[in-house]
């Protein structure tokens, strides 16, 4: 029988959610029973998927391009996240919020970046490399990163550096000084590639600060794929040479629309090929890897990124991210997308050339 | 001359003290030409070519089908190593291998090889000097390049020998530039001319370096007439920019696959006769090449072609089990496994999808609601039920650009129409189910006379002389 919004079980399952997030420190896996058993009630596609594959499979990504996942008919989602969709309108992912969910998604946002961005920091300066969530109110990491901002951030200082042309280079050096003036430490937040077009241009006209110590970096995302691909410690090392940020105060995080909950770096192991450091979970959320022979769960070794996302109430809590990843003792190191097409010579991979033409 | 375990091959008198030398793996070497060399190597090669440009078409053919007919026998030690080598480069099953030398290198005998110089040139004996030629009334002569430039891909074992082949044909030395996914069959192939013949091995150069190195692709096509490239849509863009000016460039970029089959082609055949024909299509090669079906579309109701899809379940296993597909890299296996699961995630969803897999990763059927340009190969196929024939060559239509062979199993009535419609689509080549994955050296690849585009003619008209002879036709 399907979980209504309004149903008490919901209720319960959203303060379930709320308390481990506050509370717990081990893996809440009454938890994850609970929402393995409202996907199964409330998505018959989700139940086919799982009698298919097995019970709490990831949903993959590609699934949240193909019309709503969202569990509760009785209740308009209060907001929808939209994947950034590279190839066309059709093709973008949808996230969307019920208030309850939307709640949720606040308090896991805050309650890991009070772990990973700001610890043992007292209202930093959170300057965000990432446009207003105003302006692209249906990007997932510009409400984040807002939601941090506003959250545990100098109202005073804190600043979006990002505007409709750019990088609002007079508005970031300006925010610099006055930290640098005041003694306050700065966190820099935006996406890993952001900051290396920030940090060439920067280095290219001669401009570098030793921000207060306490100041960090926390870079969303990664290189593969991308026309250059950097590894951590060479993006690291540019930080530390233009804005006087420590190799210790740099951390990646990852994030997905269709997640409520990021991963932050967990130690400080270069493990991937681009030296990317391996993730760590917590009570809610945690980064799994399936052996890509057999889909089963490795402790060790190379496969499929799958995230549990125990803070997510109205949608599946579990998605195969299309990522590539490698299990460890020390967590697990995301080390790009896993392509559906391989490119092989003469062989195809047509899907982008081939959705821009059939649109 | 080089080492065995070398992925490069250098002629005899080539002097390589000054080449880079360096490891692939655990035991493969490469020697690479640094940029100064390019121009030493151009007077070696283009003296090589004039050695070949001395010997008749005859000689050639008869050369190169004896280094065929060797390759041909399964049991040979170079075949072995080769298939091998490759195994362990692809992942590719040892038997997937022998299939894929056993389809490609068939073609190099010498019938193969007069017939497609019958069909592209004429009269093959063009390449040897001017011959008469009646819709002329005078003669002709095709002089090939004296240096073809290659850029391989990896992903068909075997496949390196069809472009050396077709520039020793014109009397062209080659240099060839091995793909780092199979890295090691042109070297072999290489040595195996030289063994039979050294005046083709001594024409061909094999060597390799890195997609970046831009350096060494200009060293190359400053000296080469003729390039032939294999690669992707990025690779080959990339090739594009630089190409110089007035040099002969043909193209093996992206494509895309498909069989088409009627209701009544497989009422008339029988489902499981198809499906064992359509597991061979998509199983040869682990479906890498261009040439393999990436869908099969069936025209009729819907339960037919889940009939269809359950019987080539079958089929795939059987053939899985005599040639199994052999062990995924990484990124492979997790392609593979995303597309079976976005598959049984739409099967969820939409009750006219459905997946069939095998146990381990040798086969996945997904049938699906509509064909898609995404690949990926490794024996995935895609069932989709389309209602009529015009419905079928219609979805096509969108990857008319990219579409190349069609496996078309509809009744004789249907037949021609079909085949018109779906060339002028695009469609380079149409073959029964089952054959796909022969194409012979006749086919004209990608559209193309791939032999007659690398050559240059001499015609001798509106002359004295030029009137020919009974005895010269």
């Amino acid at each position: 029988m399907t979980w209504k919004y309004a149903d008490p079980r919901t209720e319960q399952v959203f303060c379930r959610i709320a308390e481990t997030i506050d509370t717990r420190s081990r893996w809440d896996s009454e938890l994850e029973s609970m929402l393995i058993e409202l996907a199964q009630e409330n998505s018959p596609s989700v139940a086919r998927y799982w009698a298919r594959t097995e019970v709490g499979r990831g949903i993959p990504d590609r699934a949240f391009r193909q019309g709503a996942l969202y569990w509760f008919e009785d209740q308009v989602p209060a907001r929808t996240f939209k994947t950034s969709g590279t190839t066309g309108a059709q093709s973008r992912g949808e996230a969307h919020y019920s208030p309850r969910g939307l709640e949720l998604l606040r308090q896991t946002i805050v309650g890991h970046a009070r772990q990973h961005v700001t610890p043992g920091l007292e209202s930093p300066v959170i300057l965000r490399l990432v446009p207003d969530e105003r302006a692209v109110p249906d990007m997932i990491m510009a409400y984040g990163m807002g939601v941090i901002a506003s959250e545990l951030g100098d109202p005073e200082n804190s600043a979006v550096v990002v505007g409709p042309t750019g990088v609002d280079f007079d508005l970031l050096a300006e925010r610099l000084d006055r930290a640098v003036a005041a003694d306050q430490p700065v966190v820099l937040i935006g996406g890993s590639f952001v900051f290396v077009n920030v940090c060439d241009y920067l280095e290219g006209i001669g401009r570098s600060w030793r921000l207060p110590a306490g100041s960090r970096m926390i870079d969303a995302g990664g290189f593969k794929g991308r026309s250059r691909e950097l590894d951590v410690d060479t993006l690291r090392a540019a930080v530390g040479r233009v804005f006087g940020i420590e190799a210790s105060g740099c951390v990646n995080l990852f994030g997905m629309t269709e997640l409520a909950s990021q991963l932050y770096d967990g130690s400080d192991v270069a493990l991937g090929p681009l030296a990317e450091r391996p993730k760590g979970g917590s009570a809610f959320v945690e980064p799994r890897v399936r052996d890509s022979q057999t889909m089963g769960y490795i402790q060790d070794g190379s496969g499929l990124l799958e995230v549990a996302d125990l803070c997510i109430l109205d949608r599946p809590y579990v998605v195969l991210t299309g990522d590539l990843a490698i299990a460890s003792p020390h967590g697990v190191a995301i080390i790009g997308r896993a392509e559906r097409g391989q490119t092989r010579g003469c062989s195809l991979s047509l899907d982008s050339l081939t959705r821009k033409e059939v649109a | 001359m080089t080492e065995r375990n070398s992925i490069s091959w250098m002629p005899s008198w080539v002097d390589t003290s000054g080449f880079r030398s360096f490891d692939i793996g655990d035991s493969l070497s490469c020697l690479q030409p640094t940029s100064d060399d390019w121009p030493v190597l151009a007077r070696g090669l283009r003296r090589a070519s004039s050695q070949l440009k001395e010997l008749s078409i005859r000689e050639i053919i008869a050369a190169i089908d004896r280094v065929a007919a060797r390759w041909c026998d399964r049991s040979w030690e170079t075949r072995q190593r080769a298939r091998d080598l490759a195994a362990r480069a692809t992942g590719f099953s040892l038997e997937a291998i022998e299939r894929s030398f056993d389809v490609e290198l068939r073609n190099y005998r010498a019938d193969s090889l007069w017939r497609t110089l019958h069909r592209e040139l004429g009269d093959p004996r063009v390449l040897d000097g001017f011959r008469a030629n009646e819709h002329l009334d005078g003669f002709g002569h095709a002089i090939g390049p004296d240096i073809t430039a290659t850029i391989f891909t990896g992903n068909v074992p075997g496949l390196p020998a069809l472009s050396i082949v077709r520039a020793l044909l014109v009397k062209s030395a080659v240099v060839a530039k091995v793909a780092s996914g199979e890295p090691s069959f042109a070297a072999q192939f290489a040595r195996s001319l030289y063994e039979e013949e050294p005046r083709l091995g001594d024409a061909v150069v094999v060597t390799y370096w890195a997609r970046s190195d831009q350096a060494s692709l200009q060293g190359v096509l400053g000296i080469a007439e003729a390039l032939i490239a294999y690669g992707g849509e990025d690779a080959c863009a990339a090739i594009r920019a630089v190409l110089p000016d007035g040099i002969r460039y043909i193209e093996h970029g992206h494509k895309f696959s498909a069989g088409l089959i009627t209701r009544d082609y497989l009422l008339q055949h029988g489902i499981d006769k198809v499906a064992d024909q359509i597991a061979i299509d998509v199983s040869i090669f682990n479906q890498h090449a261009c040439i393999a079906p990436q869908a099969y579309l069936v025209v009729g109701d819907p339960e037919l072609t889940r009939e269809l899809g359950r019987s080539l379940a079958r089929a795939l296993d059987a053939y899985a089990d005599a040639c199994p597909v052999g062990d995924l890299a990484l990124a492979d296996a997790a392609s593979l496994q995303l597309r079976r699961a976005d598959a049984a995630w739409q099967a969820a969803t939409d009750e006219a999808c459905d997946l069939w897999t095998s146990a381990r990763l040798d086969w996945s059927i997904a049938l699906a609601s509509e064909i898609s340009g995404e690949g990926g190969g490794n024996r995935y196929l895609r069932l989709v039920s389309v209602p009529t024939l015009d419905a079928g060559i219609d979805a096509l239509r969108p990857f008319g650009r990219y579409l190349q062979n069609v496996g078309l199993g509809v009744p004789r009535e249907d037949h021609e129409r079909a085949a018109l419609e779906l060339a002028r689509i695009g469609a380079c080549r149409i073959s029964a189910p089952g054959r796909m994955a022969e194409p012979s050296m006749m086919w004209k690849h990608d559209g193309h006379s791939c032999v007659a585009d690398l050559v240059r003619w001499c015609d001798i008209e509106m002359h004295a002389l030029s009137s020919p002879s009974p005895s010269d036709t």
